[in-house]
């Protein structure tokens, strides 16, 4: 079991480099940078960190092939290769719907846009002129003319059965999503599983790592109050709804979209119930936040992704986490 | 005229020698430095980024973006997180592209007048961090926005060639961005045609940035930094908008065959169709002396802003920097 951490793009750049810094002195072993719309954009934010570290894996996540054609994508990941070698992961998804559309974009046949997607960006990094007639990519002898045949691992980051299944058969690792309770944490694994199966491919050849939203202070209460605002956020998607309704918790999931589409965030919050920032995260104080973590180390992942945030006694008591982890 | 010089990088060198160089630049006084999104080649904004945190001052400019490739939303956030690293720092190019390179990437070029002007549109309007909602032919937006701003206004330049486009420029851009190998003819014909652009629309040129690539090579042996000419020379030729200037020029150039040699990534192969006369035409290439009288041609004809690629070795590129530093002081 390793231990990373992952940024949500929402804390400002100088914060994200000195808890990347913080980090890897800590002992975590990636930093995993999320693509969420409107906030900071991941690839950039991952080329900053290699500035700032030395031997800590740098994940742009999730990388959504309706928003990034493959070749800027090979491009991107490539040049920060050349920064940080041997430690380059990329991790791509559909996205989130809402925020698709606010983009624009309805996102269509997602499984068969993934499974191309990754075959386009494995072949870019092979080297040489790629034809790839795609649903929604057309390579016609686009071609990296820099460290070819260098191939990066490809993690698909869902919770969704099928994309999940499509992960245990393509690709070099998963990413489950933050926010799910253990139960849905087993369930994806189970699905991902499958996928393997179904290719007869070697477990070991996968590796699982979920992200896991974190908030440890000395006041329990007031991080378990800032995690249900992290939690209304990532509830916005639709593909929550087995997680939510995993929990037992009385939440009304179509309400919360429905918040955010008009934007009305707090909103959104109010329709979580206290008991949410325990059922689908860490948060509390350190004592409280270690039993939980340890429930989330138990089900089977091979790495588990948290976060580093709140003020600096918070960031310094989830660095706690982190050391302890990376300790054992 | 305020002349601020800047240098460009082409991606082809490892990111860590792009980054050696532009820490010399800086040193020697670039005020900006420019990286081409060449596609299959390093990514501009990533490599802008790595700047922002190893040669901190100048203006970064990725260049150029095209919005037949990149969406608004990921690229204004990408642009917005580098100002935030570099704050007051960070600008922009939207150009079209190179067709031949879209075209490999299944993308065509059309309408690209009006393809430019929506994206450039559409940035300005995320980064003013409201709910952006546009129903463009190239750009739709339902509501995407930024939960944060850039420092300050993140300048916009327009890489435009043809006239429809150097209007463009002149109407909407914070600057225009020429191609590099231009004669200093075309460069003066092109910012002609963009204050042309600019009087339409009202405004006065002298609010808008004139930047212009120029190939930059010093040596003390000439003929070095010619062949390393002919060899970018010829890259930039495969784009067939270069055409009507190099027709205009009146030096033979067998632009099809430059293409064809591209498109094979037969870079020998196309370099051998440019001529010592185009190398002396379209760029930069002789002793430090005759650089410094060249590049004094080139702000004559306009540009308030060269952006010189510097060629050859490092030895060529000491030689550069030390003419740059001349105009720099």
């Amino acid at each position: 079991m390793t231990i990373g951490v992952f940024f949500d793009g929402f804390s400002s750049t100088a914060e994200m480099l000195e808890v990347c810094r913080e980090a890897e002195l800590a002992g975590a072993s990636s930093l995993w940078f999320a693509q969420h719309m409107g906030y900071r954009e991941a690839m950039v934010w991952a080329t900053a960190a290699a500035g700032v570290t030395s031997r800590a894996t740098l994940v742009p996540t999730a990388i959504s092939p309706y928003l990034w054609p493959p070749l800027p994508v090979a491009m991107a990941i490539s040049t920060l290769g050349e920064l940080a070698p041997e430690r380059v992961i990329l991790s791509v998804s559909v996205g989130n719907i809402l925020n698709l559309g606010e983009s624009g974009i309805q996102p269509k046949r997602p499984i068969r846009i993934m499974r191309e997607y990754v075959e386009a960006l494995r072949a870019l990094w092979r080297g040489g002129p790629v034809s790839l007639e795609g649903e929604l990519h057309k390579l016609r002898g686009a071609k990296m003319t820099f460290d070819q045949g260098r191939q990066f691992p490809i993690y698909i980051a869902s919770t969704g059965p099928q994309m999940l299944k499509l992960a245990g058969e393509i690709a070099d690792g998963v990413l489950l999503s933050a926010g799910l309770t253990i139960a849905s944490t087993r369930q994806c694994l189970e699905q991902v599983q499958i996928g393997l199966k179904m290719q007869a491919r070697d477990p070991a050849n996968l590796r699982r790592c979920s992200f896991i939203n974190c908030l440890v202070s000395r006041d329990g209460a007031a991080a378990k109050r800032a995690m249900l605002r992290k939690l209304a956020f990532l509830f916005r998607s639709r593909g929550h709804a087995d997680n939510i309704r995993s929990s037992n918790l009385a939440i009304d999931h179509q309400a919360i979209i429905a918040a955010h589409a008009r934007h009305d965030f707090d909103a959104a919050v109010r329709l979580l119930p206290a008991e949410a920032a325990n059922a689908f995260a860490v948060a509390g104080t350190p004592t409280e936040c270690r039993a939980r973590l340890e429930e989330y180390l138990t089900v089977g992942l091979d790495e588990a992704i948290i976060e580093v945030s709140g003020d600096r006694e918070d960031r310094e008591l989830a660095l706690d986490l982190v050391r302890d982890i990376a300790a054992r | 005229m305020t002349v601020r010089i800047g240098v460009s990088f082409d991606g082809f060198v490892p990111t860590r020698d792009a980054i050696a160089l532009a820490e010399r630049a800086v040193a020697a006084g670039a005020k900006s430095l420019w990286v081409a999104e060449h596609l299959g080649y390093r990514e501009a904004i990533a490599t802008c980024m790595a700047f922002a945190l190893r040669a901190p001052g100048p203006m970064l400019v990725p260049t150029a973006v095209s919005p037949y490739l990149w969406h608004p939303m990921p690229t204004a956030m990408a642009m917005a997180t580098l100002d935030e690293a570099a704050p007051g720092c960070a600008a922009i190019a939207v150009g079209t592209g190179n067709p031949l390179f879209l075209a490999e990437s299944g993308r065509s070029v059309e309408k690209p007048v009006r393809a430019v002007r929506e994206f450039t549109q559409a940035l300005r309007k995320l980064w003013g961090t409201e709910a952006v909602h546009v129903e463009g032919e190239f750009v739709r937006l339902a509501g995407a926005r930024l939960a944060f701003a850039p420092s300050a206004p993140i300048p916009i330049y327009i890489a435009a060639i043809g006239p429809d486009m150097l209007r463009l420029a002149g109407r909407i851009g914070d600057g225009v961005v020429l191609s590099a190998g231009l004669s200093t003819d075309a460069v003066r014909r092109s910012i002609a045609t963009c204050a042309e652009g600019a009087r339409k629309e009202g405004r006065t040129s002298a609010a808008l940035r004139r930047a212009g690539y120029v190939f930059f090579g010093a040596s003390h042996d000439a003929k070095q930094t010619r062949d390393a000419m002919r060899e970018k020379l010829a890259f930039v030729m495969r784009n067939k908008f270069l055409g009507a200037h190099i027709k205009a020029s009146g030096i033979p150039v067998d632009q099809e065959a430059v293409i064809a040699a591209i498109a094979r990534r037969d870079i020998a192969g196309a370099a051998a169709l440019v001529s010592d006369e185009a190398v002396e035409a379209f760029g930069i290439a002789g002793t430090p002396q005759h650089c410094s009288a060249r590049l004094r041609d080139f702000i004559d004809a306009g540009l308030d802003e060269p952006v010189l690629l510097l060629l050859g070795s490092a030895e060529n590129c000491t030689l550069a920097l030390e003419v740059m530093r001349e105009f720099a002081g």
